[in-house]
């Protein structure tokens, strides 16, 4: 298998309306965990997993890092929420993928795939996801 | 009936780098990435202007980045020179 897509969990919409996940300033933590190209991440996946996540190497630690959120707004009638870019220092890492889960809400529920669309690598050196701007048609998470 | 929908998610942008940190250009092309955005269904003429300042703003950013590099290298040498560890303080002065 390999990454293939980048999308939101059904499950994920069904855990918005059961209000499971809080996304302001002081809510839930959610974390980015970065994978090799084993793994094979669909609209049905529900949770974190440790299988075919990368190793740690640098600031990279098992289960990734911790996302800075920025507090959900509104732009126009559309409701996005954005992550601050993510880096791991010092690391060798060959990623193709990441997923996106709450790290507080139980069984670290899934929240976005996000695909690299190939292998992405550092050496010794900086890997840092960007994210794209906080726009009605670009945030990470938009609800029109 | 109410329609809520979520938006597509866009793939992420990854930059990376080999045996050091990234790159003063990387860091201005991302920090200006999250200055300025320019639609590409905006007027022509508007488009042709913001994309102009765009690049002032990259070098601009760019300039000052080069100055941080070096005013922290300065800083780094001054502490290990205080602290008796001259040729760490000579290493990074060849940087």
């Amino acid at each position: 298998m390999a990454f293939t897509t980048t999308v939101m969990p059904t499950s994920f919409k069904v855990e918005i309306l059961k209000a499971v996940h809080n996304f302001s300033t002081g809510g839930n933590t959610f974390k980015l965990a970065l994978y090799n190209n084993s793994a094979s991440f669909t609209a049905a996946t529900t949770a974190y997993t440790t299988t075919n996540e990368v190793a740690a190497s640098g600031s990279y630690a098992a289960g990734g890092g911790t996302l800075s959120k920025v507090t959900p707004t509104s732009t126009g009638t559309t409701a996005v929420t954005d992550f601050a870019d993510l880096s791991f220092t010092t690391a060798t890492i060959t990623a193709f993928g990441a997923l996106i889960y709450n790290d507080t809400a139980t069984g670290n529920p899934a929240v976005a795939v996000l695909n690299f669309g190939g292998a992405k690598t550092s050496t010794a050196g900086t890997f840092t996801v960007v994210f794209p701007a906080k726009t009605a048609t670009g945030a990470i998470i938009r609800i029109a | 009936m109410f329609d809520l929908k979520l938006g597509e998610i866009h793939n992420p942008i990854i930059k990376t780098s080999d045996f050091g940190g990234l790159s003063c250009e990387d860091l201005a092309e991302l920090c200006t990435d999250k200055i300025i955005g320019v639609a590409e269904n905006a007027p022509p003429a508007i488009r042709e202007q913001a994309k102009f300042f765009r690049e002032r703003v990259q070098k601009a950013v760019f300039e000052y980045l080069k100055q941080a590099k070096r005013a922290e290298r300065a800083t780094c040498i001054q502490i290990c020179a205080q602290g008796g560890e001259h040729d760490a303080a000579n290493l990074l002065r060849r940087v």
